[in-house]
């Protein structure tokens, strides 16, 4: 494992955060907490995340896009799925319903790039993918009630024309013209995503990570790695995310017990890092950096996948001396 | 009278040896435009998953009050495979007094007077075995040994290797 802190920068910015953010410091991202919006700034080596801005509206589920540029909501109460467009500064946002969306989502995904989220609806067994986001939305209904209860794994394509989801050991592929495609995998689903600006996926299970190419044509299967040691070693261990940098040039998982995993999909070489920290899931924030999702307390992690290292982003320290 | 009537459709899919595949996606379309209607989720499409004898069933149909030719597209996937054959059927109007209550009555409005019976028609299938409909509900003289519909799936080939 690799882990590399650069406390100096992050003590020197947890002392000057206002004026940090009088200067313009960069923003590497938004980071989702209930219903606010907290934002990272600096550079994973030396950023830290700021206290959270006010979105005008009380919110119940929220989930930012791997180009941060833009958020999806559920609002509180009503159910009503929102739109929320980021300021680069943070200091003001445009939020406006999406309409031709139903209420009262459950989870929200989004594509790789950002550019097309998915919103499923437990309650109806129906998923809406959303394109459109930052200038007019537009929404598509998918009727996956036949597969019977919340799917395990969730994902969408760049372009919103393919939605696919995993129930068990079946991952269905729901295309643009209302057809159904069942993918060849050959076990249970841990997690699965799709490549940036394709429609080629990545699928992981049990001991085994395999890409299937172009899900709307021949959809070709190709293991790409599978667990040489005892299943049983790792019976306790869950993937819990799977993400492709920006280029596509290199796939990363993550695992609940920690663990990281990132092939270079040119040459087929994986290294292994672990964050000491048990992550829920892999949120993208540009170029091959990841946050790992539901590591906030105290600092959450981000993971450089072109170098393999997790970086602590601290909370900003409130006036009282409490995180803020 | 004696006409098979049914509001259901249902297929059976196997694999390239004639063996029922279980867990198939086999989605229904009815029709745009002109004669067609509506499946339960209120759409023109319905997916649903074959049973451990291979066959899926698109029930509840509520056929709109335009006659003639319905094309139906059905699209079977499994393990990546996808296939997809066109059932030829019409959809004829009739009165509710020689067909009776429970086979296309209730759907309210101007259909009240009339009762939606779906004849089954020939199979056009692209490479699928020739069959008939079976008349699940409401059909009191459907033969019950007339074979259906069949979506044949070909298993594909999984490489292992590299990454792309």
């Amino acid at each position: 494992m690799k882990r590399s802190y650069i406390l100096t920068s992050v003590f020197s910015l947890l002392g000057s955060l206002n004026a940090f953010a009088q200067v313009g410091a960069p923003v590497m991202g938004y980071v989702p907490e209930g219903g606010l919006i907290r934002i990272m700034q600096g550079i994973p080596a030396a950023g830290i995340v700021s206290n959270a801005f006010d979105v005008g509206r009380e919110l119940s589920l929220l989930e930012v896009a791997p180009n941060q540029s833009v958020a999806v909501a559920i609002a509180a109460g009503s159910g009503e799925a929102l739109v929320v467009i980021l300021d680069a500064h943070g200091s003001t946002v445009r939020i406006t319903a999406i309409a031709g969306a139903a209420a009262g989502a459950s989870r929200i995904v989004f594509s790789p790039s950002g550019t097309a989220a998915a919103l499923w609806n437990g309650a109806t067994g129906h998923l809406q993918v959303v394109t459109g986001l930052t200038s007019t939305p537009s929404v598509r209904d998918i009727d996956a009630s036949f597969a019977g209860g919340d799917p395990g794994s969730l994902a969408v394509s760049d372009d919103g024309s393919w939605a696919i989801a995993s129930w068990g050991q079946q991952v269905y592929a729901f295309g643009p013209d209302s057809s159904v495609k069942v993918l060849p995998v050959s076990g249970a689903v841990q997690a699965l995503c799709f490549f940036h600006s394709s429609a080629n996926v990545a699928v992981v299970m049990a001991g085994q990570v395999m890409t299937i190419s172009d899900i709307g044509g021949g959809a070709v299967p190709k293991v790409i790695w599978t667990d040489p040691g005892d299943a049983a070693a790792s019976a306790n261990q869950l993937a819990v995310g799977v993400g492709a940098s920006f280029d596509n040039s290199r796939l990363t998982v993550v695992a609940n017990t920690g663990l990281l995993f990132t092939f270079d999909m040119a040459t087929g070489e994986g290294r292994g890092a672990d964050c000491n920290c048990a992550p829920a899931g892999l949120a993208g924030l540009g170029g091959a950096t990841f946050r790992l999702m539901g590591t906030n307390a105290g600092a959450l992690r981000v993971f450089d996948a072109a170098t393999n290292e997790i970086w602590m982003v601290p909370l900003a320290v409130a006036a009282d001396g409490g995180q803020q | 009278m004696n006409e098979r009537v049914t509001r259901d459709l249902i297929v059976m899919v196997e694999d390239q040896n004639h063996k029922p595949v279980t867990g198939a996606a086999v989605s229904f379309f009815l029709p745009n435009e002109g004669p067609g209607g509506t499946f339960t989720n209120g759409t023109n499409s319905l997916t649903t998953t074959t049973n451990e004898q291979g066959r899926a069933a698109a029930r509840g149909i509520q056929f709109n009050n335009q006659a003639g030719p319905m094309p139906v597209r059905v699209s079977a996937s499994y393990a990546g495979r996808t296939a997809s054959i066109v059932i030829n059927q019409s959809n004829v109007l009739a009165g509710t007094s020689s067909v009776g209550r429970g086979i296309g009555g209730g759907a309210g409005g101007g259909m009240s007077k009339t009762t939606k019976i779906l004849i089954i028609g020939a199979i056009a299938g692209a490479g699928a075995a020739a069959g008939l409909v079976l008349g699940g509900r409401g059909g009191s003289s459907t033969p019950a040994a007339a074979p259906l519909p069949t979506v044949t799936l070909t298993p594909g080939v999984v490489t292992v290797g590299g990454p792309q």
